[in-house]
C-alpha cells in the first residue's frame, strides 16, 4: 500500500526538475502514441478479418452475405461487415464499440456457438441491428445509396412509387429491405411482406389506455412469459393496451360471442360475423380471460349472443396506431385482384355477414397470402352495407 | 403415374412448369424462339385446352393437342374454323340509319342487318360522340357497360377489362352483379354453407377416390363440362374420371347419376342412372329426407353441432306446417321415380361415405335456390360434410376443380379499374336515385321498366333508365331467355356498341360493331389450369389480325387516344412491355416457391 501512497504524493507534487515545455511536449507525444494505438485498435477491430475471427460470425452471417448482391455484383463494389454494422457517426461508433464488449461475453459463454442457438437468437440480434439502422438514420446504407442520387426513371413503376414515398419521409431503409444481406429471421410472421412494407411494424413503445390495431393475425398468450399460444388475434382488430412487459403487451378487446360451445370465438359486434379473436378452448374457459355481460338473441339465427371483454397478451410487434393504412392496402388489393376476371362489386353491395361467403367462394382465383385474405375480408365487412349506408 | 412424372411430362416449348427441375428442358427449345420458322409447331391456350399449330404460307394449316394434354377436347378441331370463319366481323361497321340519324335513328330497324363499313377512326369517334351525348343528356345511369360474360382467354387482352377501363375513362356507368352460370347458387349458398361454393376449390379427387363409397352426380355431367375452363384448360380431371371408371367397374365405388338425361358421364362411367322428371329435384330430395328421418338414419350429433334450423325443417318435412307429409309415395308421384328406388337411394346415401356432386343446371331454373338449399340439408342429415370423400360439392364439373392445386401464383391482368387518382372525363356519380349495380339477368327488365324497385338478395334495387349499352366479348342475346322481350328492349336503346370477332346476334342488333381479332392473332399469357395452376402458358400470335380486326388492347388504346388519355390508359407501356410486366410480377410472386425462367426465355 505504501508504494501507492508514494506514487500519489509524487503525482500531486508540482514538477520540480522538468520545464513546462518538456511536460507539454512529452504529454503531446504520449497523446499521439496513445491515440494512434487506440485508433489502430479501433481500425483493427473494424476489419472484416477481425469480425469473422469468431466462428459464429464466420459460419453464419459471413456465409449468408456471400450469397447476396452486397458481396458480388456487376459493378464490383462490396460491402464489408463494418460498412453496415459500425455506425458512421463518431460518437455513436465509440458507443457501439463499448457496447460490443458484450459480444466478448457472448463468445466466452458460448451464447450462439451452435447453429441452433444462433437461429434461436437470430430474431433478437436482427431486431437490435434494425433498430440501430433506424436510429442512425440509415447512414450505414446511405454511405453508398443516397435517395438524392437515385435515378427514378430507371426504376419500375412500383419501385418508383415505393422509393419516392420512402424518400419523402426519409424512411429507414430496412423498413422494407430486411433480409437483404443475411437470412431473414423467422419472425413467426415473415408473412405478408408487401402489407408490412406498407403499414410498418408499429411503434416501439405503447401508451397505456390507447387503442391500437393488429397489422397481422397474431398469436395471443395468457401472460407475458409463456410460449403456449392461447389463440389468435385477427388482423385489423382494435384493442386497448393495458401494459407493456418486455416484448409483450397486455390488451383488452371488446366484442360479442355466440353462446355455443366454449364461446371461444370473439366477433366485432352483436350478430356480425366479423372475427376479432379466436381463443383455444382452455383459454376461453380460464378465469378472468373473457368477462361476459348482457345476452341478446339474434332473430336471424335464433342464436344467443353475449357481450364480452377479453384480456390477453400479445407480442408488441405488428400493432399499429391507426387502421387507415390497413384499409388503404386492402382496398388496393381488392380492386386489383378482384377485377381480373369480373368487375369487383362495390364494398357496400353486400352486408358484413354476406361478404365472407362471397369472398371465400372466389379466393381460389387470386394470389393472396393468409393475412392479406383475412385483411381484405375484414375490409370488405367493415365497409359493407352494414356500416356504410349508400345507394348501390 | 405420380404427380411429379406428370409435371415433367408437361415440358414443352414456351411453357414453364411449376416444378423445380422443370425449367431446364424448354430453354434449349426456346433459344431459337427468336428465329421461329413458319413451319414450327407453335403453342397457345384456350378455354378448350392448350394446343399446337403449324402454319403453311402464313395460314394455319394443322392443329394438334398440346403434348401433355392426355384428354384433349374435340373442340380444338374447330380452331381453324374459329379463325377463318365466314361470319367474322371484318371491318368496323355502323348501322345505316344510325350513321344517318345518330341517336334519333329508327331503332326498329335493329336486326335488319343493314350496316355500312367505316374506318376505325370514324367508328371510334362515333362511339365517343354517343357516350358524350348520353353522359350530357342523361348521366351515368343511362349507360350500361357492365353486361360482361366470358371472354376469350388471355390475361392482357381480356376484352371486358379493356372495355370497362376505357369507357370508365370517359364516364361512369351501370354494372351488373352475379352471372348467368350460377346466379342463384352463388347468391343462396353463402347463407347456407358460408361460401359461394360454385367457384371454390373443392375436395380433391384423390381424397374422393380413396374415401368415397358412393358418389351422387346430381344433374351433373362432368365428362362433358370439363372440356372447357375459365383459363387454358388442362383436362387434368379426366385422369381422375378414368380412375373412377375403374373403381366403378371393380365395384369399389357406387356412382349414381340423377338426371332426366342419360349423360355422357353416365355412359362413360357405366354407372347407374335414375331418371327424374325435369325440375322435380326438390321433391325427390324431400322424399329421401323423409325416408332417412323416419328411419332415424340422420346424424343427430352432426346436426346439433354444426347446423342451425333443422328443428324448423322437420315440421315442414312431416307435413305439420302445410298438411302435406313429404313421403316417398308423395315424392314418387311428382318425380316419376319409383318409390322403391327412392327408398333404396335414401339407404345408399347413409351407407358408407357419400359424396354429392351437384351440377349447375338445376339452379338455373325458377326457384333455383331451392334444390341447392335442399341438397345441403340432405348432406347435413347424412352428416359427412368435412370428412374426406363425404359431403357436398357444387363445382366438380368446372375448370378441373378437385385437381390438387400447385400453389403457384397466377399472372394478374390488364387493369379493369382506373388507376388511383384517375377520374372519368364526365366525373358525374349521380345515378338519379337508381341503382349503380343491377343483378345480371335484370337488364332487359331495367330497359323496359325503368324506375321499378325490386327485391334482390336482401336489399332493394331500383332499375336505372338505360339508353345505351356497350358490350365486349359477350353475347347477351345468347345468354338471356325470351328473345322477343329482348328485341322490344333493344328498340328502346338509343345506341348499342358491340366489340366481337363474329357477327353474333348481339352484333346484329347493335349500331356500332367493332372487329376484335381472335386469340390466335395476338400475343398473350395465361395460367394453365384455373384451379390446378400447373404453370404459365404463352399464347403466341399465329397469324396477323385478319381483315381490319384489332386486338382488344389496340382497340381501346386507340379509343383512349381519342379521349386524349392514351398514355394514362396504357400506363405508357406497349403490349410487349405489359406482357413482360405481367410475367415478371408473376415471377416475383412465385419467388422462393417456383423457379421461373426469364421472360425473354419464356
Amino acid at each position: 500500500m505504501k508504494w501507492l501512497i508514494n506514487l500519489w504524493q509524487t503525482l500531486t507534487k508540482p514538477v520540480k526538475y522538468l520545464t513546462l515545455g518538456t511536460v507539454s511536449i512529452s504529454a503531446f507525444i504520449m497523446g499521439i502514441i496513445f491515440w494512434g494505438g487506440f485508433n489502430t485498435a479501433l481500425e483493427a477491430t473494424n476489419t472484416e478479418q477481425f469480425c469473422i475471427s469468431c466462428h459464429s460470425m464466420e459460419s453464419k452471417p459471413y456465409q449468408e452475405l456471400q450469397k447476396t448482391v452486397h458481396w458480388k455484383n456487376h459493378s464490383g463494389v462490396r460491402a464489408t461487415c463494418p460498412d453496415c454494422h459500425v455506425p458512421h457517426n463518431w460518437s455513436r461508433k465509440i458507443a457501439r464499440k463499448i457496447e460490443a464488449s458484450s459480444d466478448v461475453w457472448g463468445w466466452f459463454f458460448e451464447t450462439v456457438n451452435t447453429s441452433e442457438k444462433f437461429e434461436n437468437k437470430r430474431l433478437e440480434m436482427a431486431t437490435r441491428e434494425w433498430t440501430r439502422f433506424e436510429r442512425d438514420d440509415s447512414l450505414a446504407c446511405k454511405g453508398c445509396h443516397d435517395y438524392k442520387s437515385m435515378d427514378w426513371e430507371n426504376m419500375s413503376k412500383l419501385a418508383q412509387k415505393q422509393m419516392k414515398r420512402a424518400a419523402d419521409t426519409d424512411q429507414s431503409c430496412v423498413d422494407c429491405h430486411k433480409g437483404i444481406a443475411h437470412t431473414l429471421p423467422d419472425m413467426g410472421t415473415a408473412r405478408a411482406p408487401e402489407l408490412i412494407a406498407e403499414v410498418g411494424t408499429g411503434p416501439s413503445s405503447f401508451n397505456n389506455k390507447q387503442t391500437y390495431y393488429s397489422a397481422l393475425t397474431k398469436p395471443i398468450f395468457l401472460n407475458e412469459k409463456t410460449d403456449v399460444e392461447a389463440g389468435t388475434l385477427n388482423v385489423a382488430t382494435k384493442v386497448e393496451v393495458l401494459e407493456t412487459k418486455g416484448s409483450r403487451i397486455k390488451v383488452a378487446l371488446k366484442g360479442w360471442r355466440k353462446q355455443i360451445g366454449a364461446g371461444r370465438v370473439i366477433y366485432y359486434d352483436f350478430g356480425i360475423n366479423m372475427l376479432s379473436a379466436q381463443l383455444e378452448k382452455y383459454a376461453a374457459e380460464e378465469e378472468g380471460v373473457i368477462i361476459g355481460f348482457e345476452e341478446k338473441e339474434d332473430d336471424m339465427t335464433g342464436l344467443k349472443w353475449q357481450r364480452v371483454e377479453v384480456t390477453v397478451w400479445t407480442e408488441a410487434a405488428y400493432m399499429i396506431d391507426k387502421p387507415q393504412p390497413l384499409w388503404d392496402y386492402a382496398r388496393d388489393t381488392f380492386r386489383t385482384s378482384c377485377s381480373v376476371c369480373h368487375s369487383q362489386p362495390d364494398e357496400a353491395h353486400f352486408d358484413a355477414n354476406t361478404w365472407p361467403g362471397m369472398f371465400q367462394g372466389m379466393i381460389a382465383f387470386v394470389n393472396m397470402d393468409q393475412d392479406t385474405q383475412a385483411l381484405v375480408q375484414k375490409y370488405l365487412q367493415q365497409h359493407s352495407s352494414t356500416f356504410v349506408k349508400e345507394e348501390h | 403415374m405420380n404427380r411429379r412424372t406428370f409435371l415433367k411430362g408437361l415440358l414443352s416449348t414456351s411453357y414453364f412448369v411449376v416444378s423445380g427441375a422443370s425449367v431446364l428442358a424448354p430453354l434449349n427449345a426456346l433459344a431459337k424462339a427468336g428465329a421461329r420458322k413458319n413451319d414450327d409447331w407453335l403453342t397457345t391456350g384456350s378455354h378448350f385446352g392448350a394446343f399446337k399449330i403449324k402454319r403453311k404460307n402464313g395460314v394455319i394449316d394443322q392443329v394438334k393437342p398440346f403434348d401433355s394434354d392426355k384428354y384433349p377436347s374435340d373442340m380444338i378441331n374447330g380452331i381453324k374454323g374459329l379463325v377463318y370463319n365466314p361470319s367474322r366481323v371484318r371491318y368496323p361497321m355502323v348501322r345505316l340509319d344510325f350513321l344517318l340519324k345518330g341517336h334519333k335513328s329508327d331503332t326498329t330497324q335493329r336486326g335488319d342487318f343493314r350496316f355500312v363499313r367505316v374506318t376505325w377512326d370514324r367508328a371510334l369517334n362515333l362511339f365517343k360522340d354517343s357516350l358524350d351525348e348520353i353522359q350530357t343528356n342523361y348521366g351515368p345511369s343511362a349507360l350500361h357497360a357492365g353486361q360482361t360474360g366470358w371472354r376469350a382467354t388471355g390475361q392482357l387482352h381480356s376484352s371486358t377489362s379493356h372495355m370497362q377501363r376505357a369507357v370508365n375513362m370517359h364516364g361512369n356507368y351501370v354494372k351488373k352483379i352475379g352471372d348467368y352460370s350460377t346466379g342463384a347458387g352463388q347468391t343462396i349458398l353463402p347463407y347456407i354453407l358460408g361460401s359461394t361454393e360454385v367457384y371454390a376449390q373443392g375436395t380433391s379427387w384423390p381424397l374422393i377416390l380413396d374415401n368415397s363409397d358412393n358418389i351422387i352426380l346430381w344433374a351433373n355431367d362432368p365428362y362433358k363440362n370439363l372440356q372447357v375452363g375459365w383459363n387454358a384448360e388442362t383436362h387434368d380431371a379426366y385422369e381422375y374420371l378414368e380412375q373412377l371408371k375403374e373403381k366403378v367397374k371393380a365395384g369399389k365405388i357406387k356412382v349414381i347419376s340423377i338426371d332426366p338425361v342419360t349423360t355422357k358421364t353416365q355412359n362413360y362411367l357405366g354407372c347407374e342412372n335414375i331418371y327424374v322428371n325435369p325440375q322435380t329435384d326438390v321433391p325427390l330430395m324431400l322424399g329421401i329426407a323423409h325416408e332417412i328421418y323416419t328411419n332415424d338414419w340422420h346424424d343427430k350429433d352432426f346436426i346439433k353441432g354444426y347446423s342451425l334450423g333443422f328443428d324448423k325443417f322437420v315440421p315442414y318435412l312431416m307435413g305439420e306446417t302445410d298438411g302435406i307429409e313429404k313421403t316417398t309415395v308423395w315424392a314418387s308421384g311428382i318425380t316419376g321415380v319409383d318409390e322403391k328406388v327412392i327408398k333404396l337411394l335414401a339407404k345408399t346415401l347413409v351407407s358408407g361415405r357419400t359424396q354429392m356432386l351437384m351440377g349447375w343446371c338445376i339452379q338455373r331454373q325458377q326457384h333455383g335456390e331451392q334444390p341447392y338449399w335442399m341438397a345441403a340439408v340432405l348432406a347435413t342429415m347424412i352428416g359427412q360434410i368435412g370428412l374426406p370423400g363425404g359431403g357436398i360439392s357444387y363445382g366438380h364439373h368446372y375448370s378441373s376443380i378437385g385437381v390438387p392445386s400447385s400453389g403457384a401464383a397466377a399472372p394478374g391482368g390488364f387493369p379493369r379499374n382506373l388507376d388511383e387518382g384517375q377520374k372519368p372525363l364526365f366525373d358525374n356519380d349521380d345515378f338519379k336515385g337508381a341503382s349503380k349495380t343491377i343483378p345480371v339477368a335484370r337488364w332487359v327488365d331495367a330497359i323496359l321498366e325503368p324506375g321499378k324497385t325490386i327485391d334482390a338478395n336482401g336489399s332493394k334495387v331500383t332499375y336505372p333508365d338505360i339508353k345505351m349499352m356497350v358490350i365486349s366479348g359477350n353475347n347477351p342475346w345468347n345468354h338471356h331467355q325470351d328473345r322477343n322481350r329482348m328485341k322490344q328492349a333493344f328498340h328502346k336503346l338509343e345506341c348499342v356498341v358491340t366489340v366481337d370477332m363474329n357477327w353474333t346476334a348481339s352484333c346484329r342488333f347493335s349500331d356500332i360493331v367493332l372487329p376484335a381479332c381472335t386469340t390466335l392473332e395476338r400475343n398473350d399469357i395465361d395460367i394453365y389450369g384455373s384451379y390446378a395452376n400447373r404453370g404459365l402458358i404463352a399464347m403466341q400470335k399465329m397469324v396477323e389480325p385478319l381483315f381490319d380486326s384489332l386486338s382488344d388492347f389496340e382497340i381501346f388504346t386507340r379509343f383512349a387516344k381519342i379521349l386524349g388519355r392514351e398514355k394514362e390508359y396504357t400506363r405508357d407501356m406497349s403490349e410487349f412491355e405489359w406482357l413482360k410486366k405481367l410475367y415478371d410480377d408473376c415471377k416475383s410472386a412465385n419467388d422462393g416457391k417456383f423457379k421461373m425462367p426469364e421472360f425473354e426465355q419464356f
